[in-house]
């Protein structure tokens, strides 16, 4: 077996390499991405502990499966993301009867605070969290999405490009339009809590 | 919380899971390139259509058939090519986005690009006849080919109206009359007598011809303006052709 601090300064390509040759080297990129990858998928899903279990197993199985396919050109943590995004996507669709209540947590909420989202400040002190990431977890799927990578995971343009496999113009488009929508929503939600 | 990695690579190994061979990836990718090239061609073929038809049109003809401008635009549009061709560069447009870079590039882009080769690649297949070639072999291998589209055959076969196209089969001179087979394949006795030829071409055996004029019985037809059909002439501008077509 294969330890972790063998595999500590070797980079995700030789890992791949070295994975295609001996199985348990395979272990360590899991272990590199297991953490991320479930931090993700629930984002993204919002699914219990065990089906995002289920899901992450079948993800790094896939994975595994299509390593031959995996170019040293583009980021390996590009690639596993959009295998992870493609298949908790269709889990979704498939599964018709879950409600997408997501608690995110406070890294969460220092990662958003962090990133460019650019709102105005003080459009997002008039409001508490809560409140935010509830609009945030209400976005159509397409916006979210982007949204999730940009500002909670920050990834760059190309990163979202390779992992949605849209073009950047088009990420560039949605990540604006998200935040277009995140912004009116934050207005309408301070509208009704002032009226109300 | 469970170790995920151990075992998930527990199950790798108890259920002998392998990666997919390298040449599994790379053939998909080729499949799609090669779906992309063939596609491009399709659509040079569809754009070179589109260019025969349209430009095989007479377009004085249609104010002798009392017919103006835009209605004879609406009438002769090869609908079916262009039709067609928007079909092909979808399918180009999807096999490219299949590639293993392919989803980088906006939709219209990769449409753009599309219809510029196909348009490039379809005037070199109409400039060197081989459009004129696809139309002859539809024409002729499938039925009601001809129903679909305008075109020469269409305009030209009206003979109740004054037109009418087909092959020379004799030149009686003396007689100022021609035999000419129809493009359905129908006889016809020709006079020539008043007839204005256009075209420096001397009136020959199998040569192509567009007549406008009078229909004066089932069989016999006035002339009194001869055009070279188009296939001729682009013939003659590929010497080969020229001399295949026409060996006299």
């Amino acid at each position: 077996m294969v330890k972790i601090s063998d595999c500590e300064h070797k980079t995700d390509s030789e890992l791949v390499a070295l994975s295609l040759k001996n199985q348990d080297y395979y272990y360590c990129l899991m272990k590199r991405y297991e953490s991320p990858l479930i931090n993700y998928i629930y984002r993204l899903s919002g699914m219990n502990r065990m089906d995002l279990e289920d899901i992450l197993q079948e993800v790094f199985i896939l994975t595994y499966q299509n390593l031959n396919e995996y170019n040293a050109n583009f980021k390996f943590s590009s690639w596993i993301y959009r295998i992870a995004h493609n298949y908790t996507i269709s889990t979704m669709r498939k599964k018709t009867n879950y409600n997408l209540s997501i608690s995110w947590d406070e890294y969460d909420l220092e990662q958003l605070l962090q990133s460019d989202l650019n709102l105005e400040n003080n459009v997002i002190q008039k409001i508490d969290y809560e409140n935010l990431l509830n609009l945030i977890n209400n976005l159509p799927l397409k916006y979210r999405e982007v949204f999730l990578l940009r500002f909670v995971e920050g990834k760059d343009y190309q990163e979202i490009s390779d992992i949605l496999q849209k073009p950047i113009g088009t990420v560039g488009t949605l990540i604006n339009r998200a935040k277009k929508m995140l912004s009116q929503k934050i207005e309408m939600d301070k509208q009704v809590q002032k009226n109300g | 919380m469970a170790d995920i990695s151990k075992e998930t690579l527990k199950k790798i190994k108890e259920e002998r899971i392998i990666p997919r061979p390298r040449w599994y990836f790379l053939s998909k990718n080729y499949f799609f390139w090669l779906m992309f090239l063939l596609t491009t061609i399709l659509g040079s073929i569809a754009s070179s259509m589109v260019l025969l038809l349209t430009g095989d049109v007479d377009w004085d003809i249609f104010p002798y058939l009392g017919i103006n401008l835009p209605k004879a635009i609406l009438i002769s549009l090869p609908y079916l090519w262009i039709i067609l061709l928007f079909f092909f560069l979808y399918i180009t447009y999807y096999n490219f986005s299949r590639t293993r870079t392919g989803y980088r590039y906006r939709f219209i882009l990769i449409f753009l690009m599309s219809l510029l080769i196909s348009s490039l690649l379809g005037w070199g297949f109409y400039y060197y006849g081989w459009s004129e070639i696809i139309d002859r072999q539809l024409r002729t291998r499938i039925p009601g080919y001809h129903h679909l589209v305008y075109g020469r055959q269409k305009q030209w076969m009206q003979p109740e109206r004054g037109l009418l196209s087909g092959t020379i089969m004799i030149v009686e001179p003396d007689k100022n009359l021609i035999q000419l087979k129809d493009l359905y394949s129908k006889n016809w006795a020709i006079d020539i007598s008043q007839a204005r030829i256009r075209g420096n071409v001397p009136l020959s055996r199998d040569l192509e011809i567009k007549i406008l004029g009078k229909q004066m019985s089932e069989h016999d037809f006035k002339a009194d303006e001869i055009r070279v059909s188009r296939g001729f002439q682009q013939g003659k501008r590929m010497g080969l052709k020229f001399n295949r077509l026409n060996p006299e």
